[in-house]
This record gives structure tokens, C-alpha cells and sequence, in this order.
């Protein structure tokens, strides 16, 4: 109401001119910042390409309905209606937006950790995702990257860096969108905890706590205890009646962080690779009764039956690039005994859900591994690595999603997910294959 | 030595009835790696990329005293000589990654001082104990071999204007030695953002583009001076050498005085087109021989470098910015075209070679691991490079660029037996490097899996 008030106010105050002159200027502006090539309301019926839905079915020359940004239908006898823009994909692949299940896109490099504090659940790294400009090509605008666009990534996880030992609290977001809200699909998505050496030594470093992988774990151990405590207190008094109650204790956006976790709503992401520290982290879920995600885990191969068992799925970083964590090589020679080019297949045949994910910073060399467009190359040097096509794709698409929790949205071409879809130009796993178009949110927002 | 060992292992299986031949074998293969001059060794059935404008179908190369002997098509194989069975598989000339900072410890890359050609990277160049994975030893590097890389050039960083010398050296050999190719290769320069004292180097390094360039004309007239008074001395009669006083070396001066004379050519890393246009107004002043590192807006002065001969160093297409600092400012890179750097390059007739820039494997290092250069190579093919010019970017033209054409590059009568043998094409991604030989020495042979 108080808003609705002032615009009027605002309104009595401006010429009526002005107003025009604003409102074309405001209109062009908007056009060209969000450089959208379709609107959202449009009706698309892509035709006669092969369609590789990644639930389970190729149609060869299907079609997919998109409606309001939603997919309609997806099938070989798609009832198209005349309205529909009708796009050709002959001799085209046709697949959903790529899934990158972990990277670091949008954050600035001195936002990813807060150095005097090891433990801060309570950070949500959705307040530091600054996709625009720099980030971009100076597009201006909101206008997402054209760069992770031109590798067909649609959605992504983001999450805080890896030098504290609880950074706080990942997200699901979309890679496009005309305002921050509409890109985010799961603003809470995890809790994001690194154990071994990255906290180690970014705290070691300044003598502080903690210093050893097991002042890392009791600390992890220390706060999950807290937390419980804290949900339980906050129970009782909910628990009082009347009289009895007193003012409840004050919120602790750090214990609520945490019990999320306990109450199983969100997982834990645990970047870890030495086995050693993928068992603390199997042993610390066990204890305290959470989910659990092994992020990074070049070491994953060598615990894969256990992983198998305890349906723990992994978050591999990429093929070329498996030392993700930061980790160097000379830091800890273990790691380069540890890698096992076969690694994403040998989990995947023990029955571990994987997906391949980026890690990647940003572009060029602060980027340590690979940029974040080339997700579908990692994905392709997997199966050059014995990985089933088919999985290497399900791994940057609906398994993604399954590990993300965001399935019901994403990764996989079936009716009522959002119309977030790629066509390219040939095999997704061919060197030379490049992305044509891409759909997100049933608009048209990059096109080669 | 391991991976001999294996090969020694699995052939003692067959059996003790092949104990003589097996000890002749051994006899002859062991020795070859430590005096390459006894082998004799025939690699038969392949398809032979020899990148010097032959392909040969089921072709055969014979490898005699660490050099390419033969190669063709109906060759007989001498009595005596050890075959590699290369049917169905490629063979071509080892990789050659044109730069990398492969075995340089990261903080071992530059000096505080902005201009220091005395350095020189080799004296750097540690390849064992932990940057080699192995025991320590001369062993070979197999995150580079297991990608076919027998041939890299390393430099000092680019934080400084004048880094030192460059080196050309080979990922394996019987001793250090042996591994270098060219100690001494290029003078290697950077003229970008990353100099710049601003950007938060050293502060003694000079603040603007303009002091920077006017510090290394100072630099490089010092050292014409320095070449003439030597020159001078030189031309002196005995008894006047005697009489004056010879004039006291400079490393640094002598180092530039090397790029005067044109034994070797500097090496200017520099990607906005106005650092490109600046290094060709140094080379043409001073007449040096030049070479463009990274060059990621060489695309758009390319009639000039084509004009001037001069060739460019590209990056790995997949990460073509070296530092961070560029993602801001550089406009060149923003363009769809600079995806097409290479191609358009190669189109208009400049000499290129991909790199990997590649500082060590893995987390910390940058982007692309040296083991994918061929994979770099195939992602160019994918924007517009031609297949046999993205081989030669890697091989032959690489070879060129570094002033080792002669050694290595192509299989050609003579060259040092640099050879690799694929199991598909070496542009597709599928695609396995099975065994490296370097000097004629199986260096690298991967692993079957079960």
C-alpha cells in the first residue's frame, strides 16, 4: 500500500513528457540490457532433431512443446498448435541444460572465504553471487554470462570457497534471468564443509585453530552438538503453554543453519579427496544422522563400495583437472599417487551416483581447473576414461539435479520441467561439437 | 625405468624356454635407454603422421642410435631390430608444448627486479623428486608423456619485463644433460598489465606502458653499447689488447647483446593489441627476431605480423587469459572472434603454435595441464583451425618457432626419435597415448585396463 502511495505521489509529480520520455527510455533500456530474444510468454515447438531427454528415452526427430516456460510435451507425436514458433533442428541433438554441480561462478575471489572465522554456517554465498558485468563480457545489464551460456550450462550450484572448515550455506541458481530473484531455484541448498588441507593451512598458517585434521573434525563435531542443543531448547519452549513461557531464546542464524542439516531438509557438501578425510566425513554424518554429498573426491574410487553402500553420492571435480580442492601436487604428494584417470567410471560401476561438476572460479587462470563452459568436455574426457556415454551425460545433467535436490526442475526433458534446453550441432561428447541454442525458462537466450 | 621394468616383467611370462632370447632383448633394450646409440628399433603397420607433408598408410620407421633412420611406406626392416607393432594405431612426432612452466617451482618464476636477462630458467628447471611424482631420479614425467609431450619450452614468469632465458628441453632423458635441447633459447619479455607496478608487483617495476618500453630501449641500447666496446676489444692487435683493459663481462648485457646478434629471438608475451603493436616497434628498432607469447588480440593486427613474419605463441583455446587481471580490460577478449584467434592467424599467413601455459598439474596450476595439449589442439579444429595445421601447431611449427626444427617436430631421417603411437586419431578425445619414445628410449607405455 505505502509503495502503490508513493508512486502515485510520484507520478502527480512528474510531467507528463518526462514520464514518456522516461518510459521509452526506460522501455529501450531494458531492452537492450536483458537483450532477451524472446519473450516468455511465447510458444516454442522444436522438430525434427534428436531429442535426448536424459530420462530414459532418444527420440529420434521428436519434438518438445515449451509453454510459459515450461516444457508441455516432449514426444515423437507432438501435437504442435499454430501459434507455436516453430524452430528446425534436423540433424541436430537436442538435450537439457547442462547441470554444473559445483562451481564458484559470480563470486568474487575475496568473497569466497571469511578468514577469521573457520565456522560460519550461517553465510549464504547467495548474498555474494554478483553475476553481472565484470563477471560477464561487459554486456551491461543483467544479461547472464554468455560464456557459461555458450557451453550450454543453464543451472549451477554455487557455494562459499574452500579455506574454511564450515563456509556456510550453498545455492542452486540459474545462469540466466532478468533479475536475481528469478535466477535462484534453491537459495538454502546445502551446508558447504571442506575437511583436509585447504582450512588446515589457511588457518595452520596464521597459528590458529584449527591446525590438524582433528581439530578440523572436532570442531565440525562441536558445532553440530550446539546445534542440536539449540533445536532442542527452541522445542521445549515451543513445547511450554502460557504462563510458563518466557520470551524464547534469541536466534542463532548459525545454529538454525546447522539444524537444517540435522532435520535433514538440506544435505552436507564435504569437499574432501584423501580417503581419510572421506571417511571422517561418512563418520561424522553417521553420528549425527545427516546427508551427505563427497565433493571433489579424487580419492572417492578407492572407498567406492562403501560409498555404494551408504548411497553416498559423489561431486567429482574435473577429469582433466581432478585436484579441484586446491590441493597442490607438491603440498601433498599422497594426492598424485591418488588419481585414477578411471575414477568417474570405476564409481559409477560400484553404483555410486556421480556427477562431474567444474569447480571452476572463473575464467583463465584463477581458474584452477577448467572454465565452466567446457562441463560437456570433462564429461566426454570421462567416457574417454571408460565412463558409459550415457552416464558421463547423466552426470552434468539429471544426476546433477538428483544431487542438487532440484529434479523436479531441471536436468532431464520431460513435461512440466522448466524448458531449460540446448540444441547443438552434433554428439554433446564430440571436440567439435558447439551449442547452437540455448532455452532457458522457455525464452530463446543465447544463439550462436 | 619402471615402465621397462613391466615391459621386461611381462616378457619373462612367456617362459624359460625364451630365456636366451629374452636375455638378448633385454640385453638390447636395457642398454638403449642408458646409451641409445645400441638400439635399433622398427616401429611397423601404423599410420605415420610424419608432419613434414607425408602420411603414411601402413607405413614403417626405423629408429637407429636414438635418430629417425627410415620412414615410409614398403621399407624392409633390418635384421635385429626390436618391433613395435603399430597396427591400426597413429604414429607421429612427439608433442611439443611451444610454453609452459613445467618443473619450475612457482616461486622460482620471478625476480623482484623488473629487468633481470642474466636469469636463466634452466638453472630453475627441477624435474624430479615431487614435481616428478617419482622417487627422485631421472624418471620420466608421465603426467606430460601420458599426453605425448616430449618437447617443452619453459620461461621465466610474467611478472617481470625481462624475465631471463627461456629453455627448450625434453620430458625425459638418461640425465639432465640430455634433457636439454636449447639452454639458452629466447629472451623472454612480458609487455601487459601484469608488469605493471600497480597491478600489485613489485614495486620497483615501472608504473606505465610508457616506462615500461622506455626501460627495456634503455635496457637494450646499454647492451648495444656493451656488444660495441666488446667488438671494439676484439678487433684490437695483440699489443693493444694488452696495453687497454678488457672490458668485464655483464651476464645481462651479454644475455641482450645474444638478441642483438640474433642467436636468439625475444620472446614478448603480450595479448592487447597495442603491447603487440609496441613489441614489433622494439623488434624493428633493434632489429631483433621476434616472437609473441599468449597474443589473445594478435587476430586483430594479423596482416602485420603476417607482413613481418613474425609468429605468435598462442594459449590453450580453452583458457586463452593468462591472468586474472585481463578479465576486466581486455577487450580483444570479448569478441566471438578471438575464439577464431588461431584460424584467422593461420589464414592470413602467420606462423602459430598452441601452448599450454600450463604452470604445474592440477589444483594450483593454471587451466589447462600440459598432458591436454592435444585436446587444446583438437578444440581449435572445432573453431575453424584445419586438422593437419592444428598437428603442426603442436608439432613441426612449434618445433620451428623454438629454433629446434632440426632435432625435433616431424619424423623425418635424422631427427632425434621423438615418437608417439595413438590408438585413434590424435584429435579426438577418445583418444589414448599407448606408448612415447624419446631418443629412440621407450619412455612411456600406458597401462592396459582389464
Amino acid at each position: 500500500m505505502l509503495r502503490k502511495e508513493l508512486v502515485k505521489d510520484l507520478l502527480k509529480s512528474v510531467s507528463i513528457p518526462a514520464l514518456g520520455l522516461s518510459l521509452v527510455l526506460g522501455v529501450s533500456l531494458c531492452a537492450f540490457a536483458f537483450r532477451l530474444i524472446s519473450s516468455p510468454d511465447s510458444i516454442f515447438a522444436i522438430k525434427g532433431g534428436k531429442i535426448l531427454t536424459m530420462a530414459g528415452e532418444v527420440l529420434e526427430g521428436g519434438t518438445v512443446l515449451i509453454r510459459k516456460g515450461k516444457i508441455e510435451d516432449v514426444g515423437l507425436e507432438v501435437k504442435v498448435p499454430p501459434e507455436a514458433k516453430i524452430i528446425e533442428a534436423e540433424g541436430k541433438y537436442i538435450m537439457p541444460g547442462i547441470v554444473d554441480a559445483m562451481c564458484y561462478f559470480g563470486i568474487r575471489p575475496e568473497d569466497r572465504n571469511d578468514l577469521t572465522n573457520p565456522v560460519t554456517p550461517q553465510n549464504r554465498i547467495i548474498h555474494a553471487f554478483y553475476p553481472f558485468r565484470n563477471f560477464l563480457r561487459e554486456e551491461g545489464g543483467e544479461e547472464r554470462s554468455s560464456e557459461l551460456l555458450s557451453g550450454g550450462v543453464t543451472t549451477i550450484y554455487i557455494a562459499p570457497g574452500n579455506r574454511q572448515v564450515i563456509g556456510g550455506q550453498g545455492a542452486v541458481v540459474k545462469t540466466f534471468g532478468e533479475r536475481l530473484e528469478e535466477m535462484i531455484v534453491r537459495e538454502c541448498a546445502s551446508i558447504d564443509i571442506t575437511l583436509g588441507d585447504p582450512p588446515k593451512t589457511a588457518f595452520g598458517s596464521k597459528k590458529q585453530s584449527p591446525l590438524t585434521r582433528m581439530s578440523v573434525a572436532s570442531l565440525i563435531r562441536k558445532t553440530l552438538i550446539s546445534a542440536e542443543e539449540y533445536l532442542k531448547k527452541r522445542a521445549r519452549e515451543e513445547e511450554k503453554k502460557g504462563e510458563e513461557k518466557s520470551p524464547p531464546p534469541p536466534r542463532d542464524l548459525a545454529m538454525e543453519a546447522m539444524g537444517m542439516l540435522l532435520r535433514k531438509e538440506i544435505p552436507a557438501r564435504v569437499e574432501a579427496d584423501l580417503p581419510d578425510d572421506i571417511r571422517t566425513a561418512i563418520r561424522i554424518a553417521e553420528e549425527f544422522n545427516f546427508n551427505l554429498i563427497i565433493d571433489s573426491g579424487a580419492g572417492a574410487y578407492r572407498l567406492r563400495e562403501l560409498l555404494a553402500e551408504k548411497k553416498i553420492p559423489v561431486v567429482l571435480g574435473p577429469v582433466s583437472h581432478p585436484f579441484s580442492s586446491g590441493q597442490s601436487v607438491e603440498e601433498t604428494p599422497e594426492l598424485a599417487t591418488l588419481r585414477e584417470e578411471r575414477q568417474a567410471a570405476l564409481l559409477q560401476e560400484a553404483g555410486v551416483k556421480i556427477a562431474l561438476a567444474s569447480f571452476a572460479y572463473g575464467r583463465g587462470y584463477m581458474g584452477s581447473s577448467s572454465q565452466g563452459r567446457w562441463v560437456l568436455l570433462e564429461a566426454a574426457l570421462a567416457s574417454a576414461f571408460g565412463l558409459k556415454e550415457e552416464e558421463a551425460l547423466k552426470a552434468v545433467t539429471i544426476n546433477a539435479a538428483e544431487i542438487l535436490g532440484v529434479s523436479d526442475r531441471v536436468g532431464s526433458l520431460e513435461r512440466g520441467k522448466d524448458a531449460d534446453l540446448i540444441i547443438l550441432d552434433g554428439h554433446p561428447l564430440q571436440i567439435r561439437t558447439r551449442v547452437e541454442k540455448v532455452f532457458g525458462g522457455g525464452r530463446l537466450i543465447y544463439q550462436r | 625405468m619402471k615402465k621397462t621394468r613391466k615391459l621386461e616383467d611381462k616378457e619373462k611370462k612367456k617362459g624359460t624356454l625364451k630365456g636366451i632370447a629374452i636375455l638378448f632383448v633385454v640385453a638390447t633394450f636395457v642398454p638403449s635407454l642408458l646409451e641409445p646409440g645400441e638400439s635399433l628399433l622398427a616401429i611397423k603397420g601404423g599410420k605415420i603422421l610424419t608432419m613434414a607433408g607425408r602420411v603414411y598408410e601402413d607405413g614403417s620407421l626405423i629408429i637407429k642410435k636414438g635418430k629417425i633412420w627410415k620412414v615410409g611406406k614398403a621399407i624392409s626392416i633390418p635384421k635385429g631390430a626390436r618391433i613395435v607393432d603399430a597396427q591400426g594405431k597413429y604414429v607421429m612426432p612427439g608433442i611439443i608444448d611451444s610454453m609452459c612452466y613445467f618443473g619450475v617451482r612457482p616461486f622460482s618464476l620471478n625476480s623482484s627486479e623488473p629487468v633481470t636477462p642474466e636469469n636463466r630458467i634452466v638453472d630453475a628447471y627441477y624435474v624430479f623428486g615431487e614435481l616428478m611424482r617419482g622417487p627422485g631420479g631421472i624418471q620420466a614425467e608421465e603426467e606430460l608423456l601420458c599426453g605425448g609431450v616430449t618437447t617443452v619450452y619453459i620461461a621465466p614468469g610474467s611478472a617481470q619485463l625481462i624475465g631471463g632465458q627461456g629453455a627448450v628441453l625434453k620430458t625425459f632423458g638418461r640425465d639432465y644433460e640430455s634433457l636439454i635441447l636449447r639452454e639458452s633459447a629466447s629472451i623472454d619479455m612480458t609487455l601487459a598489465y601484469a608488469p605493471l607496478a600497480e597491478s600489485g608487483m613489485p614495486s620497483s617495476n615501472p608504473p606505465s606502458r610508457m616506462s615500461s618500453m622506455a626501460l627495456l630501449r634503455k635496457s637494450l641500447l646499454e647492451a648495444q653499447d656493451y656488444l660495441k666496446k666488446i667488438e671494439e676489444y676484439e678487433k684490437m692487435s695483440e699489443d693493444e689488447k694488452k696495453k687497454s683493459q678488457k672490458p668485464s663481462r655483464d651476464l645481462g648485457k651479454e644475455a641482450l647483446a645474444s638478441l642483438l646478434e640474433r642467436k636468439i629471438p625475444a620472446r614478448i608475451e603480450a595479448d592487447f593489441v597495442d603491447d603487440i603493436l609496441a613489441a614489433i616497434r622494439l623488434a624493428d628498432e633493434f632489429k631483433l627476431d621476434l616472437v609473441i607469447d599468449s597474443g589473445i588480440g594478435a587476430y586483430k593486427v594479423r596482416e602485420i605480423l603476417a607482413k613481418k613474419k613474425i609468429p605468435v605463441v598462442l594459449g590453450p583455446p580453452s583458457h586463452p587469459i593468462d591472468y586474472v587481471s585481463h578479465l576486466n580490460n581486455l577487450i580483444e577478449l570479448q569478441q566471438l572472434e578471438s575464439e577464431r584467434n588461431a584460424s584467422l592467424l593461420l589464414d592470413a599467413g602467420v606462423k602459430i603454435s598452441i601452448s599450454s601455459q600450463a604452470k604445474d598439474f592440477g589444483g594450483s596450476g593454471k587451466a589447462t595441464q600440459g598432458r591436454w595439449l592435444l585436446l587444446e589442439a583438437a578444440l581449435a579444429t572445432g573453431f575453424g583451425l584445419s586438422e593437419e595445421e592444428a598437428l603442426k601447431a603442436v608439432t613441426i611449427n612449434a618445433a620451428q618457432i623454438l629454433g629446434v626444427a632440426d632435432r625435433v617436430g616431424s619424423l623425418e631421417p635424422g631427427k632425434d626419435a621423438d615418437v608417439v603411437i595413438l590408438d585413434g586419431h590424435p584429435l579426438r578425445v577418445e583418444t589414448h597415448v599407448e606408448k612415447v619414445f624419446i631418443d629412440g628410449c621407450l619412455s612411456y607405455e600406458r597401462e592396459k585396463e582389464e
